[in-house]
């Protein structure tokens, strides 16, 4: 047994040193572009860094460090591959640092206050601030005044989010692209990798996620080694390293880290809430005082209580309660079997899933791979519209099956009823995030068109532990326990869980009343001290998985 | 009147389906689309333009706007983006709410705006008529979301006797009966609505002062005090009469304010209406459901102008429409 994993051990390291190789040679062609004078020199980016205190800025915004830290390099200061912190540079407020790296970098102070380089040109830089949440506007308002002492001339251009997107992602890249900065929040997976990124240089196209235009080598380089081995430590190691150096380099800057808090009544306990915790594990161990129905108050569901449709993270909840999928997120952050055991083979492409056994929808029906195969094949439908699209695209025989040339997608082949397997065009770790996504009953969802298939997101059937009994738009979600869930060791021990659309400015006072039993109010000191003082209730505080950014555009 | 009728009816048309090619305009001149906010980094350029085009297919805008108009006609508003369901459907889900709101704002407003407008008419310059014009003149100044939260504070969390947010309370009225649920509904209803029904309140009232303090300086109201009727028949027979008729005008044009006018008080009191669903449809691109909102809005401001016209004409005998 030893010997046969040092075996694949040393074969999965030849394999990825040869694919290194490969792309290392396939990379040197370098950027498309030309980085500017401004925000191109790395010196410039760090200086702004240096010269806006965000200690200051989350005081200001969020009343307390507790509440937000300050952000160090693009990955959750909670996953596995985050570097040690000692190795990160924080930025921390230097004035006149930042002076001293931008006359390096060749902008000298001119009679006016302001910088100018050799050209004669002055430094004089635009951002973009989307009006939508408060805390760009908080920001860049503080940028204005510190930068200013370092002499840049900061032009703050307000609009709405939507079109911050349009101007800095869906025009066409090149240094026409008309910002210098902006800002935006960025949610994570578990999944470590930035391919299609805000780091990746291969999304710096038009519609791409990339907006910064940065390019460096060895960045790219170890994306791609990232994605090369399966093995867990040494891709550790490579997103260490790779973290270690967008924090040098800072082509963005992840300007902090936000904490998420809930207020949670006394009569509750169990629940179970943190970075990676994914409903329903969140209230599988919930047991209550009083009656049984636990109460939650939220703002807003979309309602598509679709796994392949739902993109709202509230949505997602009520999803994973009714849904169960192949592949499930640890506590820890790391994937693992849901319903179905998996095994790689195929030189890593291939994955074979085997559901347990006793699966069965809350009609009394079977979960088979019949069902399984209907759920991924939808998202391949030509009408598919959801964002879930990458999943189907990276199937092998995708292409075939869109064009129409094939009938089925030949990389989705069933064995037998609880054996499946899905073969990827190409070899990567990532791709088992595909398979967070629910399987739904093919005898209720498919007539064979989609609007059939969307028409059962409002009333959705699952294997899940959990029922949607009631549902009513934009103001209340029953779901209930499933009486005949298939595994009595993970099903819920409350009756149920009842959801109601609550504006934020109303969660304190109806967690006061008693109304409801948990909520997340903004997070922000206030509403913090607030809680802290209704008596039978406490607050639980975790890490949230996801950073807000600014982005430089390099090109400029 | 049954030309003029006509006329007005047919007149609605045209305007309507102006109307509708600004609006068509407007939404595409302005930047980004419905695919700009699925911010999933998974999705590389490629894929979003495969759904940017089968979520909105680049056609040409007349082409569009004939197609819209068409499948209009046949009942078929088009597919939310963002909610993957006809619009048709959401419509129907938000505008049940939003109707009981904005009617009982109206029905709030007009009971109390219009006995306080005829009062401060009747005693002008009185202690009660200077308190009125200075409560309309608040009411119409003070800010929704203010007022509201305002009353949310004092009626739902100090004295607690209205409800903090929703339209119903389903986890206790499950197994009520038909009457409990309706009543639950009213309940809370109450402070939305008053919150909604305060600025219209305040113009109610002003609009009745003025036009009752025109009516009684009439001659006819004077030949009736001289003929020596008692005062509260010379004012709520002969005068409130003919104040009034403005009143009736008013009325047709209210409901499309109302209705659009809910969106903030929705939101301060989570009340599932329309208001919601439209602000974030503009904020998601979503556009079918920016359309049929709009499109139902002036239509029904369209249609609540004819009203209002052809209600001053059964008010008033004296108009005659030819």
């Amino acid at each position: 047994m030893t010997r046969k994993l040092t075996v694949r051990t040393i074969a999965l390291l030849l394999a990825a040193l040869m694919v290194t190789a490969l792309f290392a040679a396939a990379s040197a062609g370098g950027g498309e572009f030309e980085p500017g004078p401004k925000l191109g020199d790395k010196r410039v980016r760090q200086a702004l860094l240096y010269a806006l205190d965000r200690e200051n800025f989350i005081l200001a915004q969020y009343g307390s460090t507790d509440i937000a830290e300050v952000g160090l390099a693009p990955l959750s200061p909670t996953s596995w591959a985050f570097p040690d912190e000692s190795e990160l540079n924080p930025y921390a407020f230097d004035l006149d640092k930042a002076a001293a790296l931008l006359d390096e970098a060749g902008w000298t102070l001119g009679e006016d206050g302001y910088r100018y380089n050799a050209d004669g040109t002055k430094l004089t830089l635009k951002w973009l601030v989307y009006e939508d949440s408060p805390w760009p506007v908080t920001l860049s308002s503080m940028a204005f005044d510190s930068w200013k002492q370092i002499g840049v001339d900061l032009v703050i251009d307000r609009m709405d989010f939507n079109t911050v997107i349009s101007i800095a992602m869906e025009t066409p890249p090149g240094p026409e692209r008309d910002f210098d900065l902006y800002t935006m929040g960025f949610s994570l997976s578990a999944e470590p990798d930035p391919t299609g990124g805000l780091f990746d240089y291969d999304a710096y196209t038009e519609g791409g996620f990339n907006a910064s235009g940065y390019y460096n080598e060895r960045s790219q380089e170890l994306i791609k080694l990232g994605k090369a081995t399966f093995v867990q430590e040494e891709r550790a190691a490579i997103y260490k390293e790779w973290a270690a150096l967008m924090n040098e380099e800072v082509p963005t800057s992840i300007v902090a880290y936000r904490g998420e808090f809930w207020g949670v009544n006394n009569r509750v306990s169990g629940l179970d809430l943190g970075t990676y915790a994914e409903w329903p594990d969140v209230i599988k161990d919930v047991t209550l005082e009083g009656d049984q129905i636990l109460k939650l108050g939220e703002v807003s569901f979309d309602g598509k209580f679709n796994p392949i449709y739902a993109d709202k993270v509230y949505d997602q909840w009520i999803v994973r309660c009714v849904f169960e999928a192949p592949v499930i997120v640890s506590k820890q952050g790391e994937y693992v079997p849901g319903i179905a055991d998996f095994e790689l083979s195929n030189e890593n492409k291939t994955y074979t899933f085997t559901l347990k056994e006793g699966i069965k929808f809350s009609d009394g029906e079977p979960l088979t791979t019949e069902d399984f195969y209907y759920t991924y094949t939808m998202i391949a439908h030509p009408e598919y519209t959801g964002p879930r699209l990458s999943t189907a695209m990276g199937l092998e025989g995708y292409d075939e099956y869109a064009a129409g040339t094939a009938e089925t997608i030949s990389g989705i082949e069933i064995i037998d009823e609880r054996a499946i397997s899905f073969t990827f065009k190409d070899a990567s770790p990532a791709n088992i995030q595909e398979f967070v996504y629910g399987i739904v009953p093919k005898h209720i969802y498919d007539d064979g068109t989609m609007e059939g298939f969307l028409a059962n997101n409002a009333t959705p059937v699952g294997s899940g532990p959990m029922l949607l009994t009631d549902y009513a738009p934009s103001q209340f979600i029953m779901l209930e326990a499933n009486p005949d869930y298939w595994d009595p060791d993970t099903a819920v021990k409350i009756e149920g869980v009842y959801i109601t659309m609550v504006p934020d400015e109303s969660k304190i006072a109806a967690l006061e009343l008693g109304d409801l039993d948990f909520a997340m109010p903004a997070a922000n000191i206030d509403n913090l001290k607030a809680i802290e003082a209704i008596e039978g209730v406490h607050v639980t505080s975790y890490l949230g998985n996801g950073y807000t950014y600014m982005c430089f555009n390099t090109l400029h | 009147m049954r030309t003029y009728l006509t006329r007005r009816v047919l007149q609605i048309i045209p305007v309507f389906l102006g109307i509708l090619l600004i609006l068509f305009f407007l939404m595409e001149s302005a930047p980004g689309g419905p695919v700009s906010t699925m911010m999933d980094p998974k999705l590389t350029a490629e894929q979003k333009a495969i759904l940017a085009e089968r979520l909105d297919p680049k056609l040409p805008i007349h082409q569009k706007f004939f197609n819209w108009i068409v499948s209009a006609f046949q009942g078929n508003l088009g597919y939310s983006i963002k909610h993957k369901r006809p619009v048709t459907a959401l419509l129907g889900d938000f505008i049940g709410p939003t109707f009981i709101l904005s009617f009982s704002a109206l029905i709030l407003s007009m009971l109390i705006g219009i006995p306080i407008g005829i009062l401060s008419a009747t005693r002008q310059r009185s202690l009660a008529d200077n308190a009125a014009t200075v409560f309309s003149l608040v009411g119409i100044s003070m800010p929704t979301f203010f007022f509201g939260l305002l009353l949310l504070k004092f009626f739902a969390v100090d004295l607690r006797l209205f409800p903090l947010y929703g339209m119903r309370n389903n986890l206790l009225s499950r197994n009520a009966t038909w009457l409990a649920r309706q009543l639950d509904v009213a309940w809370h209803t109450v402070l939305p609505a008053v919150v909604l029904g305060l600025a219209s309140t305040a113009s109610f009232m002003r609009y009745t002062r003025s036009s009752m303090l025109e009516v009684i300086r009439q001659d006819y109201i004077r030949t009736a005090r001289a003929k020596g009727l008692k005062e509260k028949v010379t004012i709520y027979r002969h005068a409130l009469r003919n104040a009034i008729i403005p009143i009736i005008t008013l009325l047709g044009f209210w409901i499309p304010s109302l209705l659009s006018g809910a969106v903030m008080t929705e939101t301060i009191f989570a009340y599932p209406g329309l208001g919601k669903i439209s602000v974030d449809a503009v904020n998601t691109r979503d556009y079918p459901v920016i359309l049929g909102v709009n499109a139902m809005l002036s239509l029904l401001t369209l249609v609540g102008a004819l009203v209002s016209d052809v209600l001053y004409a059964i008010a008033d005998p004296r108009i005659k429409y030819e």
